[in-house]
């Protein structure tokens, strides 16, 4: 059901099925939640290069999650924000629900709704939360009748029932994310743009607004970013890999692995790692610190598991354990930034 | 009408939220009842100091005079000096990108967020008239009232529309941070100097008397003090502008104003509006990119 629409990325062409690349070729500019074709290269302003996304072309189908997924800096929160109309391409141009998004763009707001990571800058630190909620609530033109039922239906569903009376100040640094995604979740938009919505919420948190969003994903496309690609993993319909500006890849998940994740994925906690080339030996995909001389580390092999124990023991690293392990998204996704 | 019934509606979602904000420093209201009456006093004591002098056809009261001339510059000082500051705040809390994306028109946040200056600035104006009265022997007539409610339309709409281009110079010039010249050059100097809040633009030299007919506040001074001060002339002219146009002068007034008025505001809105679509071409919309 996926349609991918593009020039010259051909490999993010080899992931649309046979049937949609029929319509694809005829660039017939409707049907999809949303459409890109070659967008974005925004002008440089002045002295400082302003935006980072290079030609990009894809589409995303109602009821999809989209997940775009790079390195900071790759130029993700720029991408929403130009899916979302707040700034103007210099090229292409994009559809959403088959309006055109610059031109028509006052209509593309009612369609729409944006979550940024910095939202929660722009709280209104002197209400309350429900008088956070019901002042965009105003705003985003939902009718007065629904608006206080729409409104708990988000808190309830994101267990911040306990916090309605509570002013911006008081709250954590997690629950003012928490109201910053409530504010962009009452409007109920068919589009949903979450640029890395869940910093600073910890794991069940992080649940609470998947299975929330989980539970409404019938009826609304969700184009949402994240430098975690592990996130992106658990939820995401597809996956665009971005890196400097460009798509290096839109895929399934599932088909990613497959693609990126040849060979086998160990794991293996040491001590009294010195510096010395490791890299000799393995691809290092993960290093993690444990303590101040023990380390936890995730490879793949560049010779056999017999070379490198030997080549550990003779270096005198204290080998704790070492593993195979299921390769992951993250694997694949290093390998593609990588090897860009 | 759904769209300006929702217009409104998102406006006073603003107000609301001004209103609660304005009223969550208690002190305000102290220093602020205390600024009028200082503000009022001070202008007593200097007409002790200089006596009530003829001030030719605005009558001898100058305790009176000043009060509308700092009436006038209440209202100026809201609606051209607080649209800049308040783009500027929208644009650093980070809520820029969430209003434009909210089904509003580009000037409704503006607007909406405006009546923390309303709340803050008019009621100054009673307070100014009502010192000046009950203290320091401030009297008025209420003379051509259509005129002046002509007038506090006009010169409300023409400041604004001042104010907004001001505003406007955010995104279209850059102005992004400190003062903003636009507002800085004609409140705080031309204006300030010739506008006459506090003396006659007939005791100026010709040619700032001749900037002087450039402004609104001149003609809404004008007007207002030969409406409301007693004794003051209807017919005896002052602006240089009166004494060419064979009119009463405070026709005079009133058609000058009319036309600033429908110069000034529709510009203020229209260069606010190309500033919004420059920044989003340039990716300066908002303060996170």
């Amino acid at each position: 059901m996926y349609s991918i629409v593009t020039n010259s990325l051909t490999k993010i062409y080899e992931t649309v099925p046979t049937n949609i690349k029929a319509h694809v070729r005829g660039m017939k500019e409707q049907g999809p939640g949303l459409w890109v074709k070659n967008v974005f290269k925004l002008r440089t302003q002045k002295m400082r290069k302003v935006v980072a996304t290079n030609a990009l072309s894809f589409s995303v189908e109602m009821g999809e999650i989209f997940g775009i997924v790079g390195p900071n800096g790759a130029g993700k929160t720029t991408l929403i924000k130009l899916l979302s109309g707040l700034l103007y391409p210099t090229s292409g141009s994009a559809k959403i629900l088959n309006f055109d998004l610059i031109n028509d763009h006052e209509k593309v707001k009612d369609k729409i709704a944006y979550v940024s990571t910095s939202g929660w800058m722009g709280l209104e630190w002197q209400l309350t939360v429900y008088e956070n909620l019901l002042f965009y609530a105003d705003l985003l033109r939902i009718p007065r009748k629904t608006s206080k039922t729409a409104i708990y239906k988000v808190i309830n569903a994101l267990g911040m029932e306990g916090y309605l009376k509570k002013t911006i100040p008081e709250l954590s640094a997690g629950m003012r994310q928490m109201l910053t995604i409530a504010r962009g979740l009452i409007a109920d938009r068919p589009i949903l743009y979450l640029d890395e919505p869940t910093t600073s919420l910890d794991p069940f948190a992080r649940k609470r607004l998947w299975d929330f969003i989980l539970e409404n994903k019938k009826s609304r496309t969700i184009i949402f970013s994240s430098h975690d690609p592990r996130e992106i993993e658990g939820y995401a319909d597809r996956i665009m890999i971005i890196k400097n500006g460009k798509s290096l890849i839109v895929s399934k998940p599932e088909d990613l692995l497959k693609k990126f994740s040849i060979g086998q994925i160990y794991q293996a906690e040491l001590s009294n790692v010195n510096d010395f080339d490791l890299d000799k030996m393995v691809k290092i995909i993960d290093i993690f610190s444990l303590s101040d001389k023990r380390i936890k580390i995730r490879f793949s092999l560049k010779g056999s598991l017999n070379d490198l124990v030997t080549f550990l023991l003779s270096k005198n690293v204290v080998i704790h354990n070492i593993t195979r392990t299921r390769p992951s998204i993250s694997d694949a996704y290093l390998r593609i930034v990588n090897h860009d | 009408m759904t769209d300006l019934f929702n217009e409104l509606r998102a406006i006073w979602a603003f107000s609301k939220r001004e209103m609660v904000i304005w009223t969550s420093y208690r002190v305000n209201i102290w220093t602020w009842i205390i600024d009028v009456f200082i503000n009022t006093s001070i202008f007593f004591l200097i007409s002790l100091l200089v006596g009530h002098h003829l001030m030719g056809a605005y009558g001898t009261n100058y305790v009176s005079f000043v009060v509308i001339g700092l009436s006038i510059y209440y209202i100026s000082y809201t609606n051209l000096g607080d649209p800049f500051p308040r783009v500027a705040r929208i644009y650093w809390n980070g809520t820029m990108d969430l209003y434009m994306l909210s089904p509003l028109s580009y000037f409704t946040p503006v607007i909406g967020i405006m009546f923390r200056s309303v709340i803050d600035d008019y009621p100054r104006v009673g307070l100014a008239f009502l010192f000046g009265w009950l203290f320091f022997g401030a009297n008025f007539t209420f003379r051509v009232p259509i005129y002046v409610i002509l007038g506090v339309v006009l010169i409300g709409f023409s400041t604004f529309g001042i104010g907004m281009i001001s505003a406007s110079s955010f995104y279209l010039l850059n102005f992004k941070r400190g003062s903003e010249p636009i507002s800085f050059i004609l409140q705080d100097v031309v204006i300030a100097l010739v506008g006459g809040y506090y003396y006659p633009v007939n005791v100026l030299p010709k040619y700032l008397q001749i900037l002087a007919s450039f402004i609104p506040h001149t003609y809404a001074l004008d007007l207002f003090r030969r409406a409301l001060l007693p004794g003051a002339s209807l017919i005896q002219p002052v602006l240089p502008l009166q004494y060419v146009l064979s009119f009463s002068p405070i026709v005079v007034d009133t058609l000058i104003l009319t036309l600033q008025t429908v110069v000034l505001f529709p510009l203020g809105f229209y260069l606010y509006y190309l500033g919004i679509q420059k920044a989003r071409k340039e990716g300066t919309l908002t303060r996170w990119q």
